[in-house]
């Protein structure tokens, strides 16, 4: 009888203390799930009311509207037609350097130098590229003018809009297929040559099949950032040329009509969800191709001189593009007056610390913030989904993920939309910047979690408690220095990624709250275009210099071999 | 120190990974867990070490019920299949983390560190990251990680899987060996059965959750108590029989349309029985035609070496002989007669 009590109270202590760590457990889900629903769903939300349901009733009038205005619907199929041949380039020269990268026999060196800089372009602040070819190109341009004497060349609108965007987004589509390439296992492709294929065969047959799947996902990623690109359309697209993201800037900032800018939002939202839905099921469906789905290392085979010699061509045109554009935003900056008096000079760094110094501060400050909560509640989610199952880590995964994917200029004017009124006047605070910079990124802290949490083998874990480690301690002597380098550098992506935004924010700054990015919209929407460079030098030094700080202190905090665990 | 299970059930989902499982586990006994993936014998592992709460029954570990007791108190020492190494921890960290959580002052830890690292030859070892490691030294540091901290019983989940085959047999004695001299309680988990038999003092073979048997490599194998057992251990050629007649120190029974009497008596049968007769392919002999029990023809032979196989044919049988040294008996060839005899004192008989 004794031991049936001790039974008893043993359980009922245990139950208790079950019930206490569940109860904070849920209630720190609950309150996600509230501010999830509250900071990404209802204000995406709200634009469909305000389009559908401008009076609380029902109508299709303002759409309609929208629809019968020749000049929208001009936007729309520009937006699209450039968004298609920017993707259909990047994906081509995305495979260039992929394929180059991975597969043919170059130098270690040269391999590491094309990486570094097919991957430069990611990080350029907004307008770096535009900004150059005014520079190169522009009716005042030193090729155009310059070199070639030309005067009736307009770099504005289409050829120059898909130019920078390529330049811009190809990385992307290079990383992709790279992912994708590298996880084809390399015996797939011996064995093809063993069976008597040469190179050129293995590729159409065997090499370029099996990448597919990348080659799509790098389309669609490249297509939706396109249409979502703000930046370098707001520069080069122009009155003649219009696309949806700058004609909506342009309603609601220029003309005050808020609607209008909310149903051409909806415009660019329609084929965002598309191509978000379509993307998920290509990323779900993960057919035979990502066998391991880890990406193994490179797989370098002999190429003909010829083909090695094409390739390597190639890659060093597109890169010497890219170092051009970069060299002369440089160049720009440095300059009295473009293409008039070419003395180097340090006055628009001077002018960019009087007038921008404020907005520069702000805009860290702002990121600052925003940056450790957004990676914190990334963590968490990716905790939830790799360890729990709860019913609503579908939701939350996609409705943050969703968030991160669509143009900002969507969720910006969400954000403008659902809270400047009662009871959410956030309008003109800093808290609707710093929000809007947190349940963005938010999936940058998931992926980068779930790709830790993943590599950590459980037992690892377990390891620790069977030696005497409870939960808690298994969590800070174990799983945080496991996870901590992978976390730190989704934070220092977080910060970049804050520190450039510009398409959502443009619609969410105030006087008292001003960010860098809208400082060098203003200055160039004024003509400024040497101050203009300056400040895009300074935003890029900025990033670069976190990027390299990041890199130090991850190697400092010690690279975790992660095979071992495996 | 013992550990014992009482009616130990697991059930996942809709499946029973252990079902009504009871074992004791000796004082300084070393205990494998035999069977075939899927079988639950790494889920009782896990329950013993407190990873895994059973749906119902009761684990003691010295007499005490474990059952509410966190794995971060029982006091175990365990070695993973991947090892599960802190890759951020060197060696000596490694080693001491179970020490520091137990409170050992800074030199007592060293003292116990290098003693653990001198028995299992890492002396040298101590300062590097474990992925600077070969598999068998990092099989070795999980296993002084493991012992270091005294625990009360060992426990071991396919420990010696990933080596490759020649250190997997070294260390299969070193680890014995180990073991006997620290007579330490441990429980083995396998599913290779020559592991089994050379390391274990008692094995349990379990298949789809239950135990099918308890009992020393020389019971298991000689005389395993079902078909399965039979067939998961060694090989085995299983024949049909009938029990004719039954006295106190002989058996005659029917197999093969043939009378043969034994020496002994199977217990728990009685005569007009339908038995199966358990026949490992060692406990027949070859001899001339016409000279055995009856002549058959070889229809495969498969030379090892060390020994020979022949599977040999009839027209409604086939049976598995193996003849060892056939540098010294010579060697039969594909087709030809041969005679063979059974071994009468080998037989084992497991209901049919």
């Amino acid at each position: 009888m004794p031991s049936m009590l001790y039974k008893l109270g043993g359980n009922v202590v245990n139950t208790e203390a079950k019930e206490k760590r569940d109860f904070f457990f849920n209630l720190a889900v609950w309150l996600l799930i509230g501010s999830i629903l509250l900071f990404v769903v209802y204000p995406l939300a709200y634009i469909f009311i305000e389009v559908f349901f401008p009076e609380g009733m029902p109508t299709l009038r303002l759409f309609g509207e929208i629809l019968q205005r020749h000049y929208f619907i001009r936007g729309f199929i520009n937006s699209v037609k450039v968004a298609t041949v920017v993707a259909s380039l990047s994906v081509v020269i995305g495979y260039l350097f992929g394929y180059t990268v991975t597969r043919v026999d170059i130098t270690r060196r040269k391999r590491k130098i094309f990486d570094l800089l097919a991957t430069l372009p990611i990080l350029s602040p907004p307008f770096l590229l535009a900004l150059s070819a005014v520079l190169l190109l522009g009716y005042n341009g030193l090729i155009t003018k310059g070199l070639l004497g030309i005067t009736d060349f307009s770099i504005y609108g289409f050829k120059g809009l898909v130019i920078v965007e390529t330049i811009g987004l190809f990385p992307i589509a290079y990383l992709t297929i790279k992912g994708t390439l590298q996880s084809i296992d390399p015996s797939i492709e011996d064995a093809a040559s063993s069976l008597g294929a040469t190179r050129w065969y293995v590729f159409r047959k065997v090499t370029l099949p099996l990448s597919m799947t990348g080659v799509a996902n790098a389309f669609l990623l490249t297509f939706s950032l396109s249409m979502a690109d703000f930046g370098n359309p707001m520069l080069l697209a122009g009155s003649r040329f219009p696309v949806l993201s700058v004609q909506a800037y342009f309603q609601i900032t220029a003309q005050f009509h808020i609607d209008k800018g909310a149903a051409v939002a909806l415009l660019l939202l329609l084929p965002a969800l598309a191509i978000f839905f379509i993307q998920q099921k290509i990323i779900h469906s993960r057919s035979y191709i990502t066998v391991t789905g880890k990406p193994s290392s490179l797989h370098p085979q002999p190429h003909s001189k010829l083909a090695k010699g094409i390739l390597v061509t190639l890659c060093i045109v597109v890169l010497g593009i890219v170092a051009v554009f970069y060299a002369t935003v440089l160049w720009g900056g440095f300059t009295d007056i473009w293409m008039i008096n070419h003395v180097f000079t340090f006055k628009h760094f001077a002018y960019i610390w009087e007038a921008g110094r404020e907005y520069l501060f702000d805009t860290l400050i702002l990121a600052g913030i925003a940056t450790p909560i957004s990676g914190i509640i990334g963590i968490f989610i990716a905790f939830l989904i790799i360890r729990t199952k709860l019913r609503t880590n579908k939701f939350m995964e996609m409705s943050t993920m969703l968030n991160f994917f669509l143009p900002g200029t969507v969720v910006g004017i969400g954000y403008m939309l659902a809270f400047n009124r009662y009871p959410l006047l956030l309008s003109g605070t800093a808290y609707i910047i710093i929000l809007n910079f947190i349940f963005r990124y938010i999936p940058v802290g998931i992926r980068s979690g779930i790709s830790i949490l993943l590599q950590i083998d459980p037992s690892i874990e377990e390891a620790a408690m069977n030696l005497g480690a409870n939960r808690m301690q298994t969590f800070r002597k174990i799983t945080m220095p496991l996870i901590s380098p992978a976390f730190f550098s989704g934070l220092v992506y977080t910060f970049e990624r804050s520190l450039t935004a510009i398409s959502a924010i443009v619609f969410l700054v105030s006087p008292s709250w001003y960010i860098f990015t809208v400082f060098i919209l203003d200055e160039l929407s004024i003509g400024r275009i040497e101050n203009a460079s300056a400040a895009v030098v300074i935003l890029f030094i900025i990033i670069t210099a976190f990027i390299w700080l990041a890199k130090f202190v991850t190697r400092k905090m010690g690279e975790i071999p992660t095979e071992i665990s495996t | 120190m013992s550990v014992s299970l009482r009616n130990v059930t697991k059930v996942f989902k809709d499946v029973i990974a252990v079902d009504n499982v009871s074992l004791d586990v000796k004082d300084g006994e070393f205990l494998t867990l035999l069977g075939p993936s899927g079988c639950g014998k790494t889920t009782t592992l896990r329950i013993v070490a407190g990873f895994e709460t059973p749906t119902s029954g009761e684990i003691f570990i010295e007499d005490r019920k474990v059952n509410d007791i966190p794995p971060y108190q029982r006091n175990t020492g365990m070695v993973f299949q991947s090892y599960a190494l802190f890759p951020h921890l060197s060696v000596f960290e490694n080693i001491a983390f179970g020490l520091r959580l137990k409170g050992f002052s800074e030199s007592e830890i060293k003292d116990k560190v290098r003693r653990v690292v001198e028995m299992l030859g890492l002396a040298e070892l101590t300062s590097r990251n474990p992925s600077q490691l070969s598999g068998g030294q990092q099989q070795r540091v999980a296993l002084a990680r493991a012992l270091v901290v005294e625990p009360k019983v060992l426990l071991l989940d396919e420990p010696l899987s990933n080596l490759d085959a020649k250190l997997r047999m070294q260390m299969r004695v070193e680890l014995r060996k180990l073991q006997q001299s620290l007579s330490i309680t441990s429980i083995y988990v396998t599913h290779d059965q020559s592991e089994a038999m050379s390391m274990a003092d008692r094995i349990v073979v379990m298949n789809e959750g239950k135990v099918q048997q308890v009992g020393t490599p020389w019971e298991i194998y000689g005389k395993p108590a079902n078909r399965f057992v039979a067939d998961f251990i060694g090989r085995v050629n299983i024949v049909d029989a009938k029990i004719v007649e039954m006295s106190d120190e002989s058996t005659i029974i029917e197999m093969l349309g043939k009378e043969y009497t034994i020496d002994f008596t199977p217990k728990g049968f009685s005569i007009g029985d339908e038995v199966l007769v358990i026949l490992r392919p060692e406990s027949i002999e070859i001899c001339p035609p016409g000279g055995g029990d009856m002549d058959l023809t070889v229809d495969r032979r498969v030379y090892l070496g060390a020994s020979v196989e022949y599977y040999l044919k009839d027209e409604d049988l086939s049976l598995m002989v193996t003849e060892a040294n056939p540098q010294h008996k010579g060697i039969h060839s594909e087709g030809e007669k041969i005679g063979i005899r059974f071994l009468r004192d080998c037989m084992h008989f497991i209901r049919s």
